[in-house]
């Protein structure tokens, strides 16, 4: 494919969203065209991120705009016979379904979610629940932060929403599930998901990022979330795109005082990947876990930039990060932990380990704290290294063959992450689904 | 079953080994004794296939076969079990999981079928019994913050479960109470069978009063300089290595 110039590519993005709009215009409300406007704008302004920017260092987006990723995916399917079993979630009781970036109605179900309980495809509560859509939406501070947030903002072609009423505990997660049906022509999925929980409210969230099957594609997905005083979060996200696909993702949490808000992000597909993880500690009293597991080989990159911004006393965060890094494969690891003025008595630890399993895979690894309050306890530490041989020597004089004891002692160092998830129908079949791409050739 | 012939061996370019032989035939215990450094754990670790040592003359049979072209878990699988001088620890593996992957490691090797998990418990539950080992410890990972004994307990326990042909103690003594001490010989003796031998790395006189073996030898220097039968462990408890070393000329 011939490439581009970036001006070139700029217009027709420019063309590309005027036609888009105009399609949109006539399914959506007047402030949401302006919404995209503005975003568009913005994004014009600053365009894609380059590897001049500290950080976007390992990450080179220039195949992005120099292939000219559509962003009116196509989808043409039935429905019902892409219903596959083992792609997950899709038998999870309450389920938003995406297909390439547009809501599926037949493969989604509410479940026996209560009423009074919001879980909508975005596409049907632009009228009915506008008042916080559009608060969500008309905070540029918080997508004019990247570019790329600007891109989904400006061309988000459907998503979530889901708003839980103060004081109601939901047992049964919620689940979203993004499947990518790649196409001949180069895609980009944009889905959007707006999170909103009540006081005191309690709800478990999985986001699936799956491949039907293999192919090219660029998926940006962006997610809001407003957690509300006192409420209780747990938010896993699986990533599992296509071993050629683009995985571009910004999640957004901001924090209520006394909020337990846990998010985990388990990235093992894709072929370049970034994760970013933004959260707001607005309150007193907020506990604050991050934990994620990475998995890359071949020439794979995966890179995930954290932030914990402490901005009020007392609250406490937790980051543990684990990558297993094969072949060619690159990682890179940013954690950014702030600690404003005004957090006294905050309790901030990070840690991040890194198992190399090739000679020639990379690990970039970097703690960033700043911390303007004097009365705080913060600490850091990253390990990179291999497995360890005496271990290794141990299984293998028990009679466990070497490629065996391997695959153990990985599996112990990632089980350490999986272990701490709480749902069983999502924990169970990724442990199956990591034993998998350990015997797919993970470990040689 | 077991022979060792003028076997040298270099760690990083030092020669720890120099010229080691040993013939062990089937159902018998031999002793090795000798001072600290003298390379006891190094022969202990090249008959369990461990990497790192460069083995410059000399070869190692076991059963016909060449020992020392066989990995650890090839060894392992035709009978050679360490119980290691230092136990290894391994966070995030269960116990139970990775004895049971052992043994029906060796099992398939053997050509007989996996055990199922109740067989394997009834097993475990009989061999745990037989050192008095806290079966909690089955459920915590392996080794992971278990005490001296408890580790050098679940050595003698791992080798009951996998009964092996030839089992080398790397001063599984050392550590150990005296009720303790006595019993894991008394583990050890339960496993002493006319087809079964057992190499016995001590420092002391008194883990022989339990395991009484059918030959002693001394290692100093990479070398065996004395072997004896089993008032040869009094003699050295009494005069100390000095007089082995003294009485060099003589072997
Ligand atoms: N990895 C290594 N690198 C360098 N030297 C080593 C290494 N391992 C062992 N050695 C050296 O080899 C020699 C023999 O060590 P070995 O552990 O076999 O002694 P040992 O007889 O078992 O002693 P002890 O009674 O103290 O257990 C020692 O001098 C030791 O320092
Ligand atoms: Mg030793």
């Amino acid at each position: 494919m011939a490439t581009m110039q970036k001006e070139e590519y700029m217009d027709r993005l420019r063309s590309q969203f005027d036609s888009y709009l105009s399609e949109k215009e006539e399914m959506e409300p007047e402030w949401m065209s302006q919404v995209r406007q503005r975003a568009m704008y913005a994004f014009e302004g600053q365009g894609f991120p380059t590897t001049r920017m500290e950080d976007w260092r390992y990450f080179n987006l220039s195949s992005l705009w120099q292939h000219s990723y559509s962003f009116q995916p196509i989808v043409n399917f039935n429905e019902l016979a892409v219903k596959r079993n083992d792609i997950m979630g899709m038998n999870s009781a309450c389920r938003l379904v995406f297909v390439n970036g547009r809501f599926s109605r037949e493969l989604s179900s509410r479940g026996t979610m209560p009423r009074n309980l919001t879980v909508l495809p975005l596409s049907e509560a632009y009228t009915s629940h506008k008042e916080r859509i559009s608060s969500f939406l008309h905070n540029e501070a918080v997508w004019g932060e990247n570019s790329l947030r600007s891109l989904n903002t400006a061309f988000m072609q459907d998503g979530a929403l889901i708003s839980i009423p103060d004081g109601m505990i939901v047992e049964e997660p919620i689940w979203l599930v993004f499947m990518a049906i790649p196409a001949e022509k180069l895609e980009t999925y944009q889905p959007r998901v707006l999170v909103e929980v009540g006081e005191n409210s309690q709800m478990t969230l999985i986001e699936s990022h799956m491949a039907y099957k293999n192919g090219e594609y660029w998926s940006n997905p962006m997610v809001q979330m407003h957690a509300k005083q006192g409420a209780v979060i747990d938010h896993c996200k699986v990533q599992m795109e296509s071993p050629h696909a683009t995985h571009t993702s910004h999640y957004h949490a901001l924090l209520e005082r006394d909020v337990h808000f846990t998010a985990t992000s388990l990235s093992f597909g894709g072929g370049m990947v970034r994760n970013d993880i933004q959260t707001e500690l607005k309150g007193q009293g907020i506990e604050c876990t991050l934990n994620g597991l990475y998995m890359a080989d071949e020439r794979r990159l995966v890179d995930h930039h954290t932030s914990i911004d402490h901005q009020m006393p007392r609250c406490v965060s937790h980051e543990l990060y684990k990558g297993i890094i094969n072949g060619h494969a690159t990682a890179v690891f940013n954690g950014k932990v702030c600690v404003r003025e005004d957090a006294q008595k905050t309790d901030a630890k990070q840690t991040n380990q890194n198992l190399l399993l090739s000679a020639d895979a990379t690990v970039n690894t970097k703690p960033q704290l700043e911390i303007f309050a004097d009365d705080v306890r913060c600490t850091h530490g990253a390990t990179v290294g291999q497995l360890n041989e005496d271990e290794l020597f141990y299984l293998r004089s028990r009679g466990i063959s070497k490629e065996e004891g391997k695959k153990l002692l990985i599996w112990a160092f990632a089980s350490d992450i999986i272990g701490r998830i709480k749902v069983d129908a999502l924990r169970e079949p990724l442990q199956e689904r990591v034993f998998q791409q350990f015997n797919a050739g993970y470990i040689k | 079953m077991l022979e060792i012939k003028n076997l040298h061996a270099k760690i990083d370019n030092n020669e720890i080994l120099k010229g080691v032989n040993l013939r062990i035939n089937k159902g018998e215990v031999h002793a090795i004794m000798g001072p600290n450094g003298s390379g006891k754990s190094t022969l202990a670790n090249i008959l369990a296939g461990r990497e790192g040592y460069e083995i410059t003359e000399g070869e190692v049979f076991y059963n016909g076969e060449n020992l020392l072209e066989l990995s650890p878990e090839e060894r392992a699988w035709r009978g050679i079990f360490l119980a290691f001088q230092y136990p290894i620890e391994i966070p995030g593996v269960s116990n139970t999981y990775f004895l049971k992957t052992a043994l029906n490691s060796i099992r398939k090797y053997r050509e007989e079928p996996p055990l199922d998990a109740l067989d394997f418990l009834a097993l475990v539950k009989e061999k745990a019994r037989l050192v008095e080992l806290d079966q909690t410890l089955m459920n915590r990972p392996v080794n992971d913050g278990f005490s001296g004994g408890e580790k050098k307990r679940n050595e003698i326990f791992q080798m009951a479960v996998l009964s092996p042909q030839l089992g080398i103690l790397d001063e599984t003594d050392s550590g150990l109470d005296i009720d303790a001490l006595r019993i894991v010989a008394n583990g050890v003796n339960a496993l002493r069978s006319p087809e079964r031998s057992f190499i016995v790395v001590t420092h002391y006189q008194r883990l022989l009063n339990y395991i009484v073996p059918d030959y002693v030898h001394v290692l100093v220097d990479g070398r065996i300089v004395m072997s004896g039968e089993k008032d040869l462990a009094f003699q050295l408890e009494e005069k100390g290595y000095s007089w082995v070393e003294n009485q060099d000329a003589l072997v």
